[in-house]
């Protein structure tokens, strides 16, 4: 893995549920502009570690963070952490394609509307400045407000993808993105994710080891909520340093979607 | 064999209590419709009353009615609001939420007369508020909050958990998640409570009785300390005292008059709860 410096990290941090460890001792740390992968079988705190570097847990009862999770050298979970501007620098696009019942236009500019109310003359360019990073302003730029529901799900995830970029987050987590997406939808936001790290960082959680090896720069393979591994991700797939690693990467071409 | 004939015999006895149920109904519904319907009349609706409600319509009452509700209304609204969202939104403990919840329903069963008593002693003679329509509001909004605290609360559990994670991943504050992903999710629940809690309240007697209104000699209030007619207290006492055949008709037209309120408000409580609730699952 290259030395280029980790925008995030979570040094030896264990979370838990009610008392229940559901990841424990990891280690593991987020390049400035890569994609990282996070690969395992289910249940192995895939999501849970996503959810965990934008404190979306909080809200869980019981849920409870040992060790460290840093972001730019700093401890989120310690005292005085601005849990409100951490998310919005630590952006999240959910599994399933969420959009408001609203117009795509006020979508898009969701967060924005709260968070820099005073930009709000400025909101026609921002809606059509992440609309066209997600390549969907072509598609939509006539029917801007019509409901968002409106959209086929493959462009629901990239409106959703747009409102997150509206706030200009430094990393982006996506949990698999792409997994209630048609193979046409799903190359569409496999392209978009390529094109977002040359300004952002991402962190992607996929089942779809094909996935992973076209689009992410660095795995990190989980295993019974522990890192089993973390390197570059061509050499994790062509030269994987555990037995279990080889075992669960060695699948990315079977069972793959036609694409 | 045997089990069919139990399945058809259960079968049976519940489409009798049903039907008990809805002849009930009818037969109510056809008595004051009946006997209330010949004292319908553009002046009926529309002039006051007078002799004693011997005579004339019962435009002012039909109006404290609807001032009384709408006020109690405006009072109860925020307040159960604020308590659902407090409930639901930013109390972690467990504990709390039951005992609160409890008390709620509690509330909600409780006697109408309580209210009046209790509403009386603390509203009009403790807060020195009198029998005057803010007495009357004042007791109607405590009875309602109940009915309209748990319709907002469940409808703001039952918004999908998808919209809040997305608010706060868009790192939106308490305040504007409140503002943007909870209250437009969740007006059907506070339409149909406020609804469905002034049907309630339109049918109350007991608790405005001799807090809020008084049978004679009063037109709309002119200010908050003043008394102010109603159906209710129209009907109960013309039922009660009048000894012609005519004031009689008069208490039934009244009733009739405040059925239809009551079932417009409640028609209409399902029809935009349906409706919006759709529009928010959109």
């Amino acid at each position: 893995m290259s030395k280029i410096k980790n925008v995030m990290e979570m040094d030896n941090a264990a979370i838990f549920y009610n008392g229940k460890p559901v990841l424990d001792k990891v280690c593991c740390g987020f390049r400035v502009n890569a994609v990282t992968g996070v690969v395992g079988a289910s249940g192995s705190g895939k999501t849970t570690l996503l959810r965990t570097l934008s404190r979306l847990n909080d809200r869980v009862g019981g849920f409870r963070v040992h060790g460290q999770v840093r972001l730019e050298g700093h401890e989120i979970y310690g005292n005085g952490t601005d849990v409100y501007q951490l998310r919005r620098r630590v952006g999240m696009v959910f599994q399933k394609p969420v959009v408001f019942p609203k117009s795509i236009f006020k979508n898009a500019v969701f967060g924005l509307k709260h968070l820099a109310p005073e930009m709000k003359k400025e909101f026609p360019q921002a809606a059509e400045r992440v609309l066209r990073e997600v390549f969907l302003w072509d598609e939509v730029k006539d029917r801007l407000h019509k409901p968002a529901q409106t959209l086929s799900q493959g462009q629901q995830q990239r409106l959703a993808i747009a409102r997150t970029l509206a706030v200009d987050p430094e990393i982006i987590l996506m949990d698999e993105p792409t997994s209630s997406l048609d193979p046409k939808s799903s190359t569409a936001i496999e392209e978009l994710i390529v094109s977002l790290k040359n300004r952002h960082t991402l962190v992607l959680v996929t089942h779809h080891l094909a996935q992973a090896r076209r689009v992410c720069d660095d795995l990190l393979f989980l295993n019974e909520g522990t890192v089993w591994e973390q390197g570059g991700c061509l050499e994790m797939f062509e030269n994987p340093k555990r037995k279990e690693t080889h075992e669960y990467l060695s699948r990315w071409n079977v069972d793959e979607p036609a694409v | 064999m045997k089990r069919e004939v139990v399945e058809k015999s259960a079968l049976g006895v519940l489409a009798i209590l049903t039907g008990t149920g809805v002849l009930l109904l009818l037969l109510i519904l056809g008595s004051v419709i009946w006997k209330g319907g010949p004292a319908l009349s553009w002046e009926f609706l529309f002039e006051a009353s007078s002799d004693f409600g011997n005579a004339g319509g019962i435009y002012y009452q039909t109006v404290g009615t609807l001032l009384l509700m709408l006020g109690a209304a405006l009072i109860s609204m925020p307040i159960a609001l604020g308590t659902a969202l407090y409930l639901t939104e930013y109390t972690q403990s467990e504990t709390v939420k039951k005992v609160l919840r409890n008390l709620i329903y509690s509330l909600n069963a409780m006697p109408t007369i309580l209210f009046g008593l209790v509403g009386y002693l603390f509203f009009g003679v403790f807060l020195n508020t009198g029998v005057s329509w803010l007495t009357g509001m004042l007791i109607l909004a405590v009875m309602i909050l109940p009915t309209l605290q748990v319709s907002i609360q469940e409808a703001i559990e039952g918004i999908p958990e998808k919209y809040r994670e997305t608010g706060m991943s868009l790192g939106l504050d308490h305040l504007a998640q409140v503002r943007s992903v909870i209250i437009p999710h969740s007006w059907h629940g506070m339409i149909t409570g406020v609804l469905l809690g002034l049907a309630r309240a339109a049918g109350e007697t007991a608790a405005i009785m001799f807090t809020a209104t008084t049978f004679s000699g009063i037109l709309l209030p002119q200010s908050w300390a003043d008394p102010v007619p109603t159906l209710q207290t129209h009907i109960l006492v013309l039922a009660q005292d009048a000894v012609n055949s005519a004031a009689l008709t008069k208490a039934w037209g009244a009733a009739l008059i405040l059925l239809f309120i009551v079932f417009i408000l409640i028609s209409f409580s399902f029809l935009l709860r349906e409706r919006l609730k759709m529009e928010a699952e959109l």
